[in-house]
């Protein structure tokens, strides 16, 4: 029975090009528009890393100074004493602190012209923590990280730049002026929302390269993009005394796989800030906060209201068009009431007719799925000319092809529910004299 | 095959209160080929109606192959209506986009017949109309006549019990409503019970019985006639 109502929406359609013509319009400018919203939406609001994302912490200490200041929270960021500090703990599993510097690459290729390029310094847990993929090679050892050894992870991307996608582990290439040995090269990998480091951008794509946090003393790379925030009166000189004053600047993230670690991370961060204070640190009370994935981009506002509100407002307009859609059906059922009332004459049962029609809407709204797709697809890349920062969020994976032909299959048997049923409480008889 | 017991229908609105059929008694045996007579706005297409289930009454008991059927919902009266009932209206019915074959089978649809036998069906109706070279046609490439025997082998396709026809050659011409009176005729041969609601009394005449119908009641024909024969002498005086 399925078929044969599909052949029969089908010749229903072709018997009224233009009604079905405008009904498809009316279903795809909506779907397409609230598509657009929704996309981009999803993978700002999206899990980044959904299997771990409830026992990996971030975590605020308050070092600001004494002064009156409105904003409750402390710095979302750590200073480098602190940082280093914390990383002596074994509380975590895995610990991660890194920052992002640019620097310049230049590879032995002498065709390759030196170039610019973002680089994370980053204690090696980061690779394990993040789950961050290899292509070639691995992480660097802690040994090398202990040792300050001048290696470094490349991008799958860079990698292919300089060369030319083969396996480049074992290769060096000049880092600020340095040689850098390969020992790893990551597949493609681009967190989305880009969560361990919100301030430098939360929809930006991975840096080129990763090189040891151990050297930060030697390689006196200075952070590029995000905050840096300074509580004191008078900065010390120097890189070294910039690494020793109160200055909040680094990402720090850690795993913590129970709840028991959870709490025990949570007392010992306590108990450092009271610690501290003995060294005349930390003059407020105590303001420590732990944030897991989520909570952290939802207290960083990832999403912002204005997004909230403009889907909102997609779904608003996506409602006007269903209900041009529920008119144009409306006057379409007008047109076949004989049609109707002769089926039901021959022993179609009023949910026969209801299943018929529900499943032209079904089609209709199939068609609108596949032409709002296609408009969605234009409207991204209007997205994408506009804000070049919303490359990651503009594209349309598989899931939300999949959610456009449901929303819009649903939409049209919403649209049809109005029409299908008044034309199936239609007193036959009346209509198969006149018809 | 179809019995009426005190059938009533009448339609209310806020000011009047319309009877289409008061008390209607009335039977038509298994194999009989009835004709239904009477003035327009008698009552007659609400008879044929209720009887083909397709409008419920106010009062009364319709009784169809000897089941009681006055109180069915829809689901049930629409399987009786697929399965016992065929229609044959003045307008033929025939649904545009489909062509012949795909129009007749509609009902057989609704049985949930096997394609093969449904094929089966189909050829065996058309031909028996004299269609079954025309049976990927359209309705709109052929003339009434053809349509009323297209609507004539939809009903036939279902080997329904009860024929119910309103009009049938009611926009047909002579030759035509000849053709189709005849091939109604020779259904009923077959044993098929039909009630044909009529204006045309030379093709009331050729029905077994004719059932009359006023004012939404039966009545007694001979009655009528000689009411009408008792009249007439006055009628001359007058003019």
């Amino acid at each position: 029975m399925f078929l044969y109502n599909l052949h029969l929406a089908w010749l229903s359609i072709k018997r009224t090009p233009v009604l079905s013509s405008l009904m498809v319009a009316a279903i795809a400018v909506g779907i397409a528009v609230c598509m657009t919203i929704i996309t981009v939406y999803r993978l700002m609001a999206n899990d980044p890393i959904p299997h771990k994302s409830d026992i990996i912490f971030t975590q605020t200490l308050d070092l600001r100074d004494a002064s009156p200041d409105d904003n409750g929270n402390g710095p979302d960021l750590m200073s480098y004493q602190d940082a280093q500090n914390l990383l002596k703990s074994d509380i975590p599993s895995l610990t991660s602190i890194h920052y992002q510097t640019v620097a310049v690459i230049k590879s032995s290729d002498q065709n390759l012209r030196p170039f610019r390029s973002r680089i994370r310094l980053a204690t090696g847990d980061f690779f394990s923590l993040f789950d961050t993929p290899f292509l070639f090679g691995n992480r660097w050892s802690a040994d090398d990280e202990k040792t300050q050894q001048q290696v470094v992870v490349i991008t799958r991307a860079l990698n292919i730049k300089l060369f030319g996608g083969s396996n480049s582990v074992g290769q060096k290439i000049q880092i600020a002026g340095q040689f850098f040995n390969i020992v790893g090269v990551l597949d493609d990998w681009v967190p989305t929302p880009q969560f361990f480091e919100i301030d430098s951008g939360a929809f930006s794509e991975t840096e080129g390269a990763f090189i040891p946090f151990s050297l930060v003393p030697t390689m006196e790379l200075r952070k590029s993009g995000g905050s840096t925030a300074c509580y004191v009166s008078e900065t010390k000189e120097g890189w070294q005394g910039f690494l020793t004053d109160e200055c909040a600047w680094l990402h720090m993230w850690v795993q913590l796989d129970t709840p028991v670690q959870q709490k025990q991370w949570e007392a010992h961060l306590d108990n450092y800030v009271e610690q501290q204070r003995e060294f005349g640190r930390f003059p407020r009370e105590l303001n420590n906060h732990m944030y897991n994935v989520m909570q952290w981009l939802d207290f960083k506002q990832v999403v912002s209201n204005d997004y909230i509100m403009l889907l909102g407002l997609a779904f608003m307009f996506l409602g006007v068009c269903l209900f041009n859609t529920v008119g144009l059906m409306l006057s379409q059922s007008i047109r076949r009431r004989g049609e109707v009332s002769v089926r039901r004459a021959l022993g179609g049962s009023k949910l026969t007719l209801f299943y018929q029609h529900m499943v032209e809407a079904s089609v209709i709204g199939l068609a609108g799925g596949f032409f709002g797709l296609l408009l969605a697809q234009a409207g991204l890349a209007g997205v994408r000319a506009l804000y070049r920062n919303f490359e990651f969020l503009t594209q349309m994976n598989l899931q939300l092809v999949a959610i456009t032909f449901g929303l819009s299959i649903l939409s049209s048997l919403l649209a049809g529910l109005l029409p299908t049923w008044r034309v199936c409480q239609l007193a036959p008889a009346q209509y198969l004299k006149t018809q | 095959m179809l019995t009426l017991k005190k059938v009533s229908k009448s339609f209310r609105t806020d000011l009047v209160e319309t009877h289409a059929l008061r008390s209607l008694d009335l039977t038509v045996n298994e194999g009989e080929f009835v004709a239904v007579t009477g003035p327009s706005g008698s009552g007659k297409t609400t008879f044929l109606n209720i009887a083909g289930l397709l409008e419920t009454f106010t009062n009364g008991q319709l009784l169809l192959d000897g089941e009681d059927v006055s109180n069915l919902n829809d689901r049930q009266r629409s399987i009786i209506r697929n399965q016992k009932i065929g229609f044959i209206f003045q307008g033929f019915n025939l649904i545009p986009d489909l062509n012949l074959a795909e129009n007749v089978e509609v009902p057989l649809r609704y049985r949930g017949i096997k394609k093969a036998e449904r094929k089966e069906r189909i050829e065996s109706a058309l031909e028996s109309v004299g269609l079954i070279g025309r049976m990927k046609h359209l309705p709109s490439q052929l003339s009434g006549g053809q349509q009323q025997r297209v609507a004539i082998a939809r009903a036939l396709a279902g080997e329904p019990k009860l024929l119910l026809a309103d009009e049938p050659t009611g926009n047909l011409d002579s030759l035509m409503a000849r053709q189709v009176i005849e091939l109604m005729e020779s259904i009923n041969h077959t044993g098929t019970t039909i009630v044909m609601v009529t204006h045309d009394a030379e093709l009331a005449n050729r029905a077994h019985r004719n059932i009359h119908i006023m004012d939404g009641e039966a009545v007694d024909m001979e009655q009528v006639l000689s009411i009408t024969q008792h009249q007439q002498p006055t009628q001359t005086v007058n003019a």
